[in-house]
C-alpha cells in the first residue's frame, strides 16, 4: 500500500493524496469472488448486508496456529442467530507488524460448518486470516463464502469492547465495482 | 438496543469511469491475481483520496488541520437533517434563508445534508455546475454547532473557481465535509442516522467512504 502526494497546499491550494491499495489492504472484507468461481463481488451486496448486530466470541488464550474448535464455540451456540455477525476475538491484533502476526489461531473446519448452519451473515476476526496462514487449506473461506457469508479480517481493538453490551457493527466497504473485497473502517457503535 | 428498519446507500459506485474533480487522480481498478493462476482473486485499487463519495478532513484545506486518521469518529456519524434544495439550479447559491426554515431540526441534529439531486448528473459536464453553500449559510451552521455537513454534489463550494470559503471555514473549525454523496431523495423517513466512516489512511486529507442513512425501528 502506498500513499503519495498528488496536490499540495503550496502549489494547488488544497491537498489531495494518491492511494494505491489492494482490495485486502489493512482491515478488509472478503466477498465470495475472492475464492469462489463466479462468486458475487462486493458491489453486488446492498449496504444493509454490512451493518448489524454482532456476537463477540472470546477465544483469547489460543496459541500460534492453533485451531478454534467446536468446543470453543459451544457456549455461544444458542446466541448465534441467523443474520448476525460472529466476531472472533483472538487478541492477535496485539502482534500486528511482527512475524508472530502470521502465526495466528484460525477457525477449524467444524467451526466453519457451525457458522454456516447457523446462517450468520458475516464472520470477523482480529487476525490476518480466518484460516491458517501457515498451512493455508482455506477451508473456512470456502465454506463461508460459498454460502454468502462474508469475512472481515485484520480487525483490531476488540478487547476494548464490553462483552455484556450489545453493539451495532459497521463493516461498510467502498463501493468498488466487481471486486473481490474492500478495505473497511470497521466500528462497533454503542447506541 | 435499537434495531434497524432500513438503510439507504448514499454512495456512488467506484470504477475506472467514476467522474472526479478536475485535476484529481482517475480511479483505476485492475486484476492483481486470479483463481486460475494464484488460487484467489485480488484487485489492485488506485484512487485519489477524494474519489467518488468521500469525506474531507481539515488538512484538505489547511496544513495545520487534522488529517483523516485523526478525525474523531463521532463526527462521522449521527442524527442528520436533510435540507431539500432540489429546486436549485445550475451554480446557484444555497442561502441562509434557505436554511432558516429547518432551524428547529438543525438544533436537534448533529449533521446537515444538502439534497440537490445533482448526483443524477454524474458523468456529464453539468455535474460540475452544481448548487453550492453560500458563505453565510456555512457561518450559520457553524454558529449552530454543526461540525459535519454533506452534499449530493461533487463540491460543497462552487467548482471550477479558486475560492473555497466553506472548506476554509470548516477546516479552521476542525469540522468534516462529506461530498459527492447520492440518493438523498431516497431518504423517506425522519431523523436519518448518517454514517460516513473514512478509511484510517495515515496523514491523508480525506478518504473515499461508503456513506449510508440508517432508519431505526421506533
Amino acid at each position: 500500500m502506498v500513499i503519495g502526494r498528488e496536490l499540495t497546499h503550496e502549489k494547488d491550494y488544497c491537498h489531495v493524496d494518491r492511494l494505491t491499495l489492494g482490495t485486502h489492504s489493512g482491515t478488509h472484507i472478503d466477498a465470495p469472488l475472492h475464492f469462489i468461481p463466479d462468486g458475487k463481488s462486493i458491489s453486488e451486496y446492498p449496504a444493509e448486508k454490512f451493518v448489524g448486530k454482532g456476537l463477540l466470541v472470546d477465544v483469547r488464550g489460543k496459541m500460534g496456529n492453533e485451531p478454534i474448535t467446536a468446543k470453543d464455540l459451544s457456549s455461544y451456540e444458542n446466541q448465534l442467530h441467523q443474520g448476525c455477525f460472529a466476531i472472533f476475538m483472538t487478541g492477535w491484533s496485539d502482534h500486528f507488524g511482527t512475524e508472530k502476526y502470521l502465526n495466528h489461531p484460525y477457525l477449524s473446519k467444524e467451526v466453519g460448518e457451525m457458522l454456516e448452519s447457523a446462517k450468520v451473515s458475516i464472520v470477523g476476526i482480529d487476525a490476518l486470516n480466518i484460516d491458517s496462514t501457515i498451512d493455508d487449506p482455506w477451508d473456512a473461506h470456502n465454506i463461508l463464502l460459498s454460502k454468502d457469508i462474508l469475512i472481515v479480517e485484520n480487525l483490531s481493538n476488540l478487547s476494548v469492547l464490553n462483552s455484556q453490551k450489545s453493539y451495532l457493527y459497521s463493516f461498510l466497504p467502498m463501493k468498488l465495482e466487481d471486486t473481490d473485497g474492500s478495505p473497511v473502517r470497521a466500528v462497533a457503535i454503542e447506541i | 438496543m435499537v434495531s434497524i428498519k432500513s438503510i439507504v446507500d448514499l454512495s456512488h459506485v467506484l470504477n475506472n469511469d467514476t467522474q472526479v474533480y478536475p485535476g484529481d487522480p482517475q480511479p483505476n481498478i485492475e486484476v492483481a491475481t486470479t483463481l486460475n493462476n494464484e488460487g484467489y482473486n485480488l484487485f489492485n485499487v488506485f484512487l485519489g483520496s477524494q474519489s467518488g463519495s468521500h469525506v474531507d478532513a481539515p488538512y484538505h484545506f489547511s496544513n495545520e488541520g487534522k488529517t483523516i486518521d485523526q478525525i474523531d469518529l463521532k463526527c462521522c456519524m449521527g442524527r442528520a437533517v436533510v435540507i431539500d434544495m432540489s429546486d436549485k439550479s445550475f451554480d446557484e447559491e444555497i442561502l441562509e434563508s434557505d436554511i432558516e426554515p429547518y432551524m428547529n431540526e438543525i438544533e436537534s441534529s448533529q449533521i446537515v445534508l444538502f439534497r440537490t439531486d445533482w448526483y443524477k448528473k454524474a458523468g456529464s459536464e453539468e455535474f460540475l455546475h452544481h448548487p453550492f453553500l453560500s458563505k453565510n449559510g456555512g457561518k450559520l451552521l457553524l454558529q449552530k454547532g454543526i461540525q459535519t455537513i454533506g452534499i449530493d454534489a461533487i463540491n460543497i463550494d462552487s467548482s471550477g473557481g479558486d475560492e473555497f470559503p466553506i472548506h476554509d471555514m470548516y477546516a479552521a473549525s476542525g469540522g468534516m465535509i462529506a461530498e459527492n454523496l447520492a440518493n438523498f431523495d431516497l431518504i423517506n423517513f425522519e431523523n436519518p442516522f448518517f454514517i460516513a466512516l473514512p478509511l484510517k489512511l495515515k496523514g491523508c486529507d480525506g478518504s473515499p467512504v461508503r456513506a449510508v442513512a440508517v432508519q431505526f425501528k421506533p
